[in-house]
């Protein structure tokens, strides 16, 4: 029984190595297919407008629900057209710039308050501590979803104050990582060391702190900003984040379901975009992170 | 022989304590780690401290260095008192009295070169052209034997060299005390040789006034004119090295020097602690 047993062990192991291998072998591929997405999206962002071939805005009443070129739609409209006539291809052009861009402001907004306050909690200790991190925990423990509506409801919806609102979460994350190694560093570390020389702590955390944090922050980047494409996309989804006629992917994707029966090509496109461009990001997080971490460095090897 | 009051550090009855946990009603119990230690430090000699660990002599090196505020007692380093730590008069005064630790790695920043982290200490405290502090720094990298290695970064060099490294960002700053926390314990028998001497020879070049702390009882003899013995917090007996491994006074210093490895163990007295026995 036990040689069973054994085998039956070896097999399992086997078998992950080989899923293991082949995961070796291609992320080469995997990542550079990554990169050139987010290449491509940046690139689409910046020059949506001299790409896409209509307006966002720009509707056509008798094109109405024109199916894409490839389903024997007219040629003009290469995704179709949704129920205003507007060209699929262009909105979702012109929906990338608003949604990366949102998505780029707020996550530095959040990378940059978070790892403020992480270091200010980790500076001062006491009760400034106490006070940030019972604040990180409230963030942590309230679904942002329904406060982000709660506050767009009350204040009214702008522009300015949805980048603001959807930068704000996930700070607590930046918040956590930087109190964390700041921690660490002022206890025995560098930090320590190099304020005993006699330099001021805000040149210590200004020269040596924040830029050896930046990698682990690059990280958290790349695992925060998908959330961040996720949450603009819900509450436009919702309806109180981008407001028509300027277009979101989010806003599509709610637009698109409504048709989603008769013309599901108005919301699906926004779909794929937002999950290429999710799954990119974090699986770049992964790569850099393992590329980052010297012990999975030499288990690799 | 009258003492020279005004020069070196006189520390009286230096007390640290860590509370013990937080308690809802009535104030945590106090955990001593120090506990009631008085010497005097005069300029130009060195001090060695010797101790097993957690009887205090780090924390009493802190003290000493002024990082760490005394729970009660003094401290008197040529004559002053030490500023509030972080004030802008304690950072100034950080120029006289500097700190080597036992593992270099753990404190230089892993991204600058060691000519720049030496040249940091040097500009925070003077003002000088880059020219000037550029030579300055080369100099100081030159006395510990490191004249080519500045524009290295720490992972590039040894844990010898980086220990070399470290003394020189102290000794850019011509301080005049140089406290060493187990200096050397992190580095192997013959680099520890080597960091060693080079202490040797930049006390005498320098005239530095150096307290060395370390567990090696056989390195402190070796170094230091003056040690004094810690147990559980307290100083237990401070005099001349020599006097002191020859006629120590104190029960804990006799079974502690009794513990030196020796190179015949077949022909050294018996020891006092029975080791075999214990294991």
């Amino acid at each position: 029984m036990t040689s069973v047993d054994f085998s039956e062990g070896l097999r399992e192991r086997r078998r992950y190595r080989f899923l293991t291998r082949i995961w070796k072998s291609r992320p080469s591929l995997v990542i550079g297919l990554c990169i050139f997405w987010l290449v491509f999206v940046v690139f689409t962002a910046l020059f949506a407008q001299a790409i896409a071939p209509f307006g966002y805005a720009e509707q056509s009443l008798l094109e109405r629900l024109n199916p894409p070129a490839f389903m024997g739609g007219s040629s003009k409209y290469w995704l179709g057209s949704d129920n205003l006539g507007r060209d699929v291809l262009s909105r979702v052009l012109y929906a990338m710039r608003t949604s990366i861009l949102i998505a780029v402001m707020a996550t530095i907004i959040g990378a940059t308050v978070g790892t403020v306050l992480g270091i200010v909690a980790a500076h001062f200790r006491g009760w400034v501590d106490d006070v940030i991190m019972v604040m990180v925990d409230f963030q942590a423990s309230m679904p942002f979803l329904i406060v982000a509506l709660a506050v767009l409801a009350f204040f009214g919806n702008n522009f300015v104050l949805l980048v603001i609102l959807i930068g704000l979460f996930g700070w607590d994350g930046y918040a956590r990582i930087a109190r964390g190694l700041v921690l660490s560093t002022n206890g025995q570390g560098y930090a320590h060391a190099i304020r005993t020389l006699g330099v001021h702590p805000a040149k210590v955390y200004w020269r040596h702190v924040v830029p050896n944090m930046m990698g682990v922050i690059l990280v958290q980047v790349t695992l925060n900003f998908p959330e961040i494409i996720l949450l603009e996309t819900s509450l436009s989804f919702l309806g109180l984040g981008v407001q028509p006629p300027a277009t979101s992917l989010g806003l599509l994707l709610g637009e698109g379901r409504n048709y989603l029966a008769t013309a599901w090509w108005i919301g699906v496109p926004a779909g794929v975009v937002i999950f290429l461009t999710t799954l990119s990001v974090s699986l770049l997080g992964d790569w850099i992170r393992d590329k980052l971490d010297p012990n999975l460095q030499d288990k690799s090897e | 022989m009258i003492p020279d009051l005004a020069n070196g550090v006189l520390a009286t009855d230096l007390v640290q304590a860590y509370p013990d946990g937080y308690r809802l009603f009535g104030k945590p119990k106090m955990n001593k780690a120090v506990d009631g230690v008085s010497f005097r430090l005069h300029e130009g000699e060195t001090l060695g401290i010797v101790g097993e660990s957690g009887s205090g002599k780090s924390t009493l090196g802190r003290m000493i260095a002024g990082i760490e505020t005394p729970y009660s007692g003094a401290v008197s380093f040529w004559g002053e008192p030490y500023a509030p730590v972080g004030s802008f008069l304690w950072r100034q005064q950080r120029r006289h009295v500097q700190l080597v630790f036992q593992n270099p790695a753990a404190v230089v920043d892993p991204r600058w070169t060691i000519h720049a982290q030496v040249r940091e200490a040097l500009l925070t405290h003077e003002a000088l052209t880059r020219e000037t502090a550029d030579e300055r720094t080369q100099e100081a990298l030159a006395l510990v034997g490191l004249g080519s290695m500045g524009h290295r970064l720490p992972h590039q060099l040894s844990g010898g060299q980086l220990q070399r490294a470290v003394i020189a960002r102290a000794l850019i700053l011509r301080p005049r005390l140089l406290i060493c926390d187990e200096a050397v314990s992190a580095l192997d028998v013959s680099v520890q040789a080597q960091i060693i001497n080079l202490l040797l020879d930049l006390r005498e070049r320098l005239k530095l006034t150096i307290m060395f702390i370390s567990h090696d009882l056989s390195v402190v003899r070796h170094i230091s004119h003056r040690m004094g013995v810690m147990y559980h917090g307290k100083l237990l007996e401070i005099g001349d090295t020599q006097a002191l491994f020859d006629a120590p006074r104190h029960e804990y210093t006799r079974r502690l020097l009794s513990a030196i490895p020796v190179e015949k163990p077949r022909r050294s007295k018996k020891r006092e602690i029975d080791n075999s026995r214990a294991l």
